[in-house]
């Protein structure tokens, strides 16, 4: 009776198995709309077994002629602006003498002086391979504290053409993009004149915070360093409103005056990679060192002010980094689909080989138990193929390799099973001395899904489940089949 | 038993005369890497009508012959390919674009090819990600193993599993050298993957001895 019992429970965990394996290898279909659809997920592939988007940049060889100031070592000190704008040196010349037969404006005292030049977006020195290094490590770096880990980089040495390969997906690419086309040069600016007040070397940290009071607000927070507190403290002081009480006579006497009469503001511009992102008076001294900047406006909508956070810190970590010693120029943006493909049937064959082989010795070897042991492999397999599916853990190239590992662990452990002394006893004889021996692979599973490097992670998660389904498949199932 | 020992001394001979010939090949020739992993020209062409690519890898080898190509499909329309190879010519171009057109009934000119020259990928890139998770791991297996095998010579246990682990793998990076297998990120995680179950194994062996002594105990 026993015996009948124990042939009949043998009997519906093969059947499990086969079940099992039906479902993973073959699917669950459904009829729906006349199309029959596969209710299991696809499993979840990385950017070398699907395809990734390539983007190839090439050093920006804009150039244009800027009126600039230059100080006494020919260091250029920042864009000659007329309220907020750019201006030309003839425009500047018709302007003053405009303003010198109304007397209208008086100009401060710059120690500069004011030339044309043609400013390259990449100036020739810049464009060597020291700066082409930095650039790719503060590339890396941005899309590390962006929590980008999946992508390749290639940088040519000699030309400084840059081909990253990223994923497709979440919007990831338009991410990367926006945080490779931005060189991260942050300047404070005279809107009156376009003398540059602050720039990247007064920046000690960037973060972003938020508040929601009436709705969700977005702040880019500048703190800064010593320097630069000091400086922002002098700028807080001098770019304030005042009253205007010398000028009042004559702008009396123009039309939509009365403001004008009261008060004369001083204004700075904030300018991030050449954009203003915001002009502004200071209404109290800022002697803390640091800075909120608002980003957008005030959100009601939470999904709203998440696209704006991500935007914000999209900057932050652009500052963080540290300014690109070169500027880069979007060429081509092209999916390229992975070669692999031919590798993933590969893989397949190769795994149904050994899977062949596997069963054949273990049937020769130990017979009907060998058979058996072979049915539960195939299942532990069908399981895991589940399992990956289910937690959407990515396959890449390295991954396939790890899942092929523990596999064969899996192998090993049924082999151990069949050849234990004692029949009454082999799961519990297997087991201990099996899973103390997989200490150093558990341990390597668990560090390894905790890189940030998304091709680490992968392999980590393998062995992680393939572990861990390792213990519960064969405590529930190989245990039921082979211990008397 | 004299037979025995000159055996171990040609084995540990013939590996010591390995690792030193993949010293020396890679220190005069480098590694060999895989076509994608090293600097090659990728040749984008859209042709317009829908790509069979194994019909582009006939045309790519007629035209390259024995030089090595990869064959990609360019986006998601299935009208376009990308061949990386490692170099091209005019000549080559040429004839490419008059097997494309023969095969797929268009009229492209060499112009439409889009000829990009790609640097390589590092191999210190690639290792890179790999080294403090596996450092790490390993320094908690070895404290691990310290305490686990205190009663049968831990120090001993760890020190071997060191220096045959660091030794296999240069074995097997020595192998890769000489015989020039090319090397791309796959490789690299076998390597990793190889040192992580061997020393797996030497628990295994570990867990033999303690459970040897614990035989003897009783």
């Amino acid at each position: 009776m026993e015996k009948m019992l124990k042939k009949m429970k043998v009997g519906i965990v093969i059947l499990l198995v086969v079940l099992l394996s039906l479902i993973a290898f073959w699917g669950v279909f459904q009829r729906q709309n006349g199309v029959w659809n596969n209710f299991i997920p696809d499993y979840a592939l990385g950017m070398d077994v699907k395809g990734a988007r390539e983007l190839r940049y090439t050093v920006d060889e804009q150039e244009e002629e800027k009126y600039v100031y230059v100080d006494e070592n020919g260091n250029v000190k920042g864009e000659v602006w007329e309220a907020g704008s750019p201006t030309t040196a003839e425009h500047e010349a018709e302007h003053e003498a405009g303003t010198a037969e109304d007397e209208h404006e008086v100009e401060e005292d710059l120690p500069y002086t004011k030339e044309t030049q043609t400013i390259k977006a990449n100036s020739d020195d810049k464009l060597t391979k020291e700066n082409f290094e930095q650039t790719k490590k503060i590339i890396q770096n941005r899309l590390k504290k962006q929590g980008i880990s999946e992508y390749h980089i290639r940088i040519d040495d000699v030309t400084g053409k840059l081909v990253v390969e990223a994923k497709d997906e979440n919007g990831e690419v338009q991410n990367v993009q926006e945080l490779i086309s931005n060189t991260g040069k942050f300047q404070m600016v005279d809107y009156q004149n376009g003398l540059v007040l602050m720039d990247n070397s007064d920046i000690k940290k960037a973060s972003v915070v938020t508040s929601s009071d009436s709705g969700y607000n977005t702040y880019l927070q500048i703190e800064f360093n010593k320097e630069g507190t000091q400086k922002l403290k002098d700028i807080s002081n001098k770019y304030v409103e005042t009253p205007k009480e010398e000028t009042e006579t004559q702008t009396e006497e123009t039309e939509d005056t009365e403001e004008e009469t009261e008060t004369e503001k001083k204004y700075v511009s904030i300018v991030f990679d050449d954009t203003t992102m915001m002009t502004t008076y200071f209404g109290e001294e800022m002697a803390s060192g640091m800075l909120q900047i608002p980003l957008g406006q005030t959100q009601t909508d939470y999904e709203e002010h998440q696209k704006e956070y991500a935007a914000a810190k999209v900057i932050a970590d652009v500052l963080n980094c540290g300014i690109m010693p070169i500027r880069y120029a979007l060429e081509s943006d092209n999916f390229v689909q992975a070669e692999v493909w031919e590798w993933a049937e590969m893989f397949k064959m190769v795994a149904i080989v050994l899977v062949v082989i596997a069963s054949i010795i273990f049937i020769i070897k130990f017979r009907g138990k060998g058979l058996l042991a072979s049915i539960v492999a195939i299942g532990y397999i069908a399981l895991l193929s589940l399992v990956i599916r289910y937690t959407n853990a990515v396959i890449t190239q390295s991954s396939l390799v790890a899942y092929y590992v523990v596999i064969l662990l899996n192998y090993a452990f049924l082999k151990n099973m069949l050849k234990a002394s004692n029949p009454e006893k082999c799961y519990e004889e297997t087991a201990r001395k099996f899973y103390l021996s997989v200490i150093p692979l558990a341990v390597v599973a668990i560090v390894f899904t905790l890189s940030n490097y998304f091709i680490v992670s992968s392999v980590g998660m393998a062995l992680f489940w393939g572990l861990m389904l390792n213990i519960v498949y064969n405590f529930v199932i190989t245990k039921t089949v082979f211990e008397k | 038993m004299e037979v025995s020992k000159n055996a171990k001394k040609i084995v540990i001979l013939g590996m010591i005369l390995l690792v030193l010939a993949g010293i020396i090949v890679v220190a005069l020739k480098g590694f060999r890497v895989s076509l994608l992993f090293g600097k090659h020209e990728t040749i984008g062409i859209k042709l317009g009508v829908d790509v069979d690519l194994k019909q582009v890898e006939e045309a790519c080898n007629e035209t390259f012959g024995k030089k090595e190509f990869v064959v990609k499909g360019l986006e998601v329309f299935g009208d376009s390919a990308q061949i990386n190879v490692e170099s091209i010519t005019e000549e080559e171009k040429t004839t490419l674009i008059e097997k494309l057109n023969e095969k797929f009934g268009t009229q492209k000119t060499v112009e439409d090819l889009n000829v990009v020259s790609v640097s390589n990928k590092r191999i210190r890139d690639v290792v890179k990600p790999y080294m403090v998770p596996m450092g790490i791991s390993y320094v908690i297996v070895f404290l691990y193993m310290l305490i686990r095998f205190r009663k049968v010579n831990a120090v001993e246990q760890v020190v071997s599993a060191v220096w045959k682990s660091a030794l296999l793998e240069a074995i097997l990076v020595s192998i890769i050298a000489i015989t020039r297998i090319p090397v791309n990120e796959l490789l690299i995680s076998v390597l990793i993957l190889i040192a992580a179950a061997y020393v797996s194994y030497r628990v295994f062996l570990g867990e033999g001895e303690l459970e040897n002594k614990a035989r003897e105990n009783e």
